[in-house]
Order: structure tokens, then C-alpha cells, then sequence
């Protein structure tokens, strides 16, 4: 006999008001705030304790220097960087697509002491690009590009250790990335806020209304809302079709609203929902339900489950085949479906999903095996 | 499998366990003194786990942390009651088949 949901008491999902994303309007804070809000962290304060304690002052002449540059004082040390990938220079930044002068970046450079050369520890592509676009005249006015000048950024040394080491920063280490989620953020403010008509901007607040329509919320895995009833910072979700983004969502909401979104939803729903469709076969509320009343009864909801397959799939791939085989996610909706099957469920399944991972519920943990081998 | 509450010398500790005997001596031996779980439940390994997690996730701001490490004692002026009933809250707000055994 299938196990049956039992409703959990629904409360206030706190994100409906802190929703990072929710904001129609932008807000600006003054730079003494940002500094007020670090003066008071913690571990900022001892990182100054630290300082003074080294007896380290710091020399202000040493910062970076901005100036206008021509590009042909501009010189690249293949040591340095890389090399040029023209592909890049053609199909990224300078597709006609998404090339937007006003989008171009600073040069990052070291200045040989003096004299006007200016080394490229970053920024070669972009440089190289706005060259060629303005040696092939398509920009109005503009016929040397030896003469053409760029905005850089500098500092003076002959030291070209310090140059290597400056570019291994700027690329990489030492710089905070660009997470999933602040490019997906980017883009649903600059609809909500700025009224963007981009394709691709309009494109993600869609997924965000949707996840928000069933209270799921996207966020930063670093951010603090990590763990919170809703939330989910597996950012791939939002590539899946608008339509089983919402059938995933919606059953979050329906009967794990309690819980922080496991990244089993999305690969679970959307292949019961892809085979379905495919076998022409309608998913039903009512087995919906049923699914939900195994996953609560005998894992306690999705991340136990997740972890449950996980396991139950390495000894079956090492049963099957003698070693351990590679994880496949097509095993977390299958195994759910067998279980189902194996309980007495009456709903047709699509066949493809119970033929591929034949006896994997022999390698169920045996606590859970007692729970629905008793129930069968 | 089970999950305990353990008043610790220095704060409130609690954790999960397939054998609590076994895992009892080992607090015992590591810090010099007697160690006695408080309070212990009996459930499936899913739901202990689970009810584990949640744990950590509704009180992550009040887990002790050490520089980054964050340890399963719990860093605020709860009592093993005030855990006990957290816990007894939850296994009856999330139907947990989980039974109280000490």
C-alpha cells in the first residue's frame, strides 16, 4: 500500500518579504554606509588590530594610476598572457550581436619607468579587438588606431615577476567571481528596475516569477539564505522549459514548502514529466501526491532521498558491472518510480523508466527496504 | 538509527549515532569525564538524518564555529529541555517516524 502525504503546516515563508530580487525600485547607498557596515564586521576589525600590530603602513604612491592611452603604446608579453584567441575577439566581443563601445573595459597595465610603453597584463583582447575594428574604419572618424587612445589602468615597475603575479590576480585568484546567481540577478533587475527589453534579461525574470509564483527562490550559495524553506542555488534549474521549471516548483510548494529546495527536483520532475509526454501520458494531481507520500514517509523529503539513490546506485553499478560506474541522475526518478510500483501504485508509467535500472531497489538501505517491503 | 542531546562540559552538543553506546565511550575518552546522552531517539536513517539537518539549518547562526569549522555544539544558552522540545516540535510537525527512547 502507498504511503500517504500527510500536510505539514504551512508558515510564513520568510524570503516573501527578504527576496533579494523582489525590489522594483533601486536603491543606492552612499559609500560611508558600505563603510560603516564593514567597520563593524568582526573579523574586518581584526584584520586592522592586525595591522597596527605588524607596525604595517602602507605607501600611498603605490596605488594604480588611470590615464588615457594610445593602443599603439600598448605592448603584450606573451610570457605574461596568454595567447590570442581570435576566436574570442570575433565571435565574443565583437559580435555585432553584443558589441557595445560603450561596454569596453579598462586595460590593466605595468608602465616601464620612464617611458610611455605600457604592458598588457589584461585586457589584450579588448584592446586588440577595438584596433582591428577601428583598422577596418568601422568606426566614424577614425583611421589609425595607433593614434586611438584607451582608457588604463597602471602601475610603474620594471619588475616583471610583480606583472605575472598581476595578471594571475586579475584572472582569477584574488578576485571575487561573478556567481550564477549575481548573472541571473543582474538580469532580472535590469527588467524589473530598468525596464530592460533584452531578450535574454526578459527570459530569466520569467523563471524568477515562476519560482516566485510557488515561493522557490533562487539565491547565492554564499549568501545567507542558504538552507531556508524555498530556496535553491542550483542555478542550471532555471535552463529547464518554463513549463516543467513550473511543474517542479509547484510541487515543491504543494508538499515540501518546509523544506530548502534539493537539486533531485529538478532532474526527478522533469524526467517523469519528458517521459510522460513522450509515452502520452497525463501526470495526475492525485500521483503527485502519491509520489510525495513515499518521499515524506520513507526519506523525509528529497535531500534524504537524493543521498538514498545516490548510495543505492553505486552498489548497483558495482553489482551490475564489477566496478564503480559514473552517477546518473535518470536513476533518482526511476528509483522513485519502481518504488511506486513495488507499492501497488496504479498509475501507467512509461516504460523507459522502469526498464533502465533493473533491481537497483535491491541496493535500497535495508531500513527503508523493511518500511516498504512491510507496506507492499 | 539515533540521535542524541548531550549536555557537554562547555555547551549543548547533540548529534547522530548508529551505535550510542559506542559513541558515548568515545566522548568519554575524549574529553576525561563521563559522558551520558541526555535524551535519545530511534528512527529510520532517512529521518534522523533529516531531522539532523534540520536542525542545522533552522539554528545554523547559533552552531559554534570554530575559525570556519562549525561543530554540532550548539553556541547559545539552550538547555537539553529547550532542544528536547525544539525536537519533539519537529518530529510532530513533520509526521518524523522518529520515537524518543531515553
Amino acid at each position: 500500500m502507498l504511503p500517504e502525504y500527510q500536510e505539514v503546516v504551512r508558515k510564513p515563508n520568510i524570503l516573501k518579504t527578504r527576496n533579494p530580487l523582489k525590489q522594483t525600485n533601486s536603491k543606492i547607498v552612499s559609500l560611508e554606509e558600505r563603510l560603516r557596515e564593514l567597520n563593524g564586521y568582526k573579523d574586518w576589525q581584526k584584520l586592522v588590530a592586525e595591522y597596527r600590530k605588524q607596525n604595517i603602513i602602507l605607501n600611498p604612491k603605490l596605488r594604480p594610476l588611470v590615464r588615457m592611452v594610445k593602443l599603439g603604446n600598448l605592448l603584450i608579453d606573451e610570457d605574461i598572457q596568454r595567447a590570442l584567441d581570435s576566436k574570442h575577439c570575433t565571435k565574443k566581443i565583437a559580435s555585432i550581436q553584443y558589441f557595445d563601445p560603450r561596454l569596453l573595459q579598462v586595460v590593466y597595465c605595468v608602465k616601464t619607468p620612464g617611458k610611455e610603453e605600457y604592458h598588457a597584463v589584461d585586457g589584450q583582447h579588448t584592446a586588440t579587438t577595438l584596433a582591428a575594428l577601428i583598422d577596418a574604419g568601422l568606426f566614424d572618424g577614425e583611421t589609425d588606431w595607433k593614434e586611438v587612445e584607451i582608457a588604463v589602468l597602471y602601475i610603474e615597475t620594471t619588475s616583471k615577476a610583480f606583472a605575472r603575479k598581476a595578471f594571475a590576480l586579475i584572472n582569477g585568484k584574488g578576485k571575487k567571481k561573478i556567481t550564477p546567481w549575481y548573472d541571473h540577478r543582474t538580469k532580472v533587475m535590469s527588467v524589473r528596475i530598468d525596464g530592460s527589453k533584452d531578450t535574454d534579461d526578459i527570459k530569466a525574470e520569467i523563471k524568477q516569477s515562476i519560482c516566485e509564483k510557488y515561493n522557490c527562490y533562487p539565491i547565492d550559495d554564499e549568501g545567507p539564505f542558504v538552507g531556508k524553506p524555498g530556496t535553491f542555488t542550483h542555478m542550471q534549474a532555471l535552463n529547464l522549459d518554463d513549463d516543467i521549471l513550473e511543474l517542479c516548483c509547484k510541487f515543491h510548494d504543494d508538499y515540501f514548502h518546509y523544506d530548502a529546495i534539493d537539486g533531485s527536483l529538478w532532474f526527478m520532475i522533469s524526467d517523469i514529466a519528458k517521459s510522460f509526454k513522450a509515452a502520452k501520458i497525463k501526470i495526475t494531481d492525485e500521483f503527485l501526491k502519491e509520489l510525495a507520500g513515499i518521499l515524506q514517509q520513507y526519506f523525509a523529503g528529497l535531500e534524504e532521498f537524493h543521498a538514498s539513490v545516490h548510495k543505492a546506485h553505486r552498489l548497483w553499478g558495482e553489482h551490475t558491472y564489477g566496478y564503480e560506474v559514473s552517477w546518473d541522475d535518470d536513476s533518482i526518478a526511476a528509483v522513485l518510480v519502481m518504488m511506486y510500483k513495488k507499492l501497488g501504485g496504479t498509475q501507467q508509467i512509461p516504460q523507459p523508466l522502469l526498464d533502465r535500472f533493473e533491481k537497483i531497489l535491491d541496493f535500497i538501505d535495508d531500513d527503508i527496504k523493511d518500511l516498504y517491503l512491510k507496506a507492499a | 538509527m539515533y540521535f542524541y542531546i548531550l549536555p557537554g562540559p562547555f555547551r549543548l552538543g547533540f548529534g547522530i549515532t548508529s551505535n550510542h553506546e559506542r559513541r558515548e565511550k568515545d566522548y568519554t575518552g575524549a574529553w576525561g569525564g563521563i559522558a551520558k546522552f541526555k535524551y535519545l531517539f530511534e528512527g529510520p536513517t532517512p529521518h534522523v538524518k533529516r531531522l539532523e539537518n534540520i536542525i542545522k539549518d533552522m539554528n545554523r547562526d547559533l552552531l559554534w564555529k570554530v575559525d570556519e569549522w562549525e561543530t554540532e555544539w550548539l553556541d547559545n544558552d539552550w538547555t537539553s529541555e529547550d532542544l528536547l522540545d525544539f525536537i519533539k516540535e519537529i518530529i510532530i510537525e513533520r509526521h518524523l517516524p522518529i520515537k524518543q527512547i531515553r
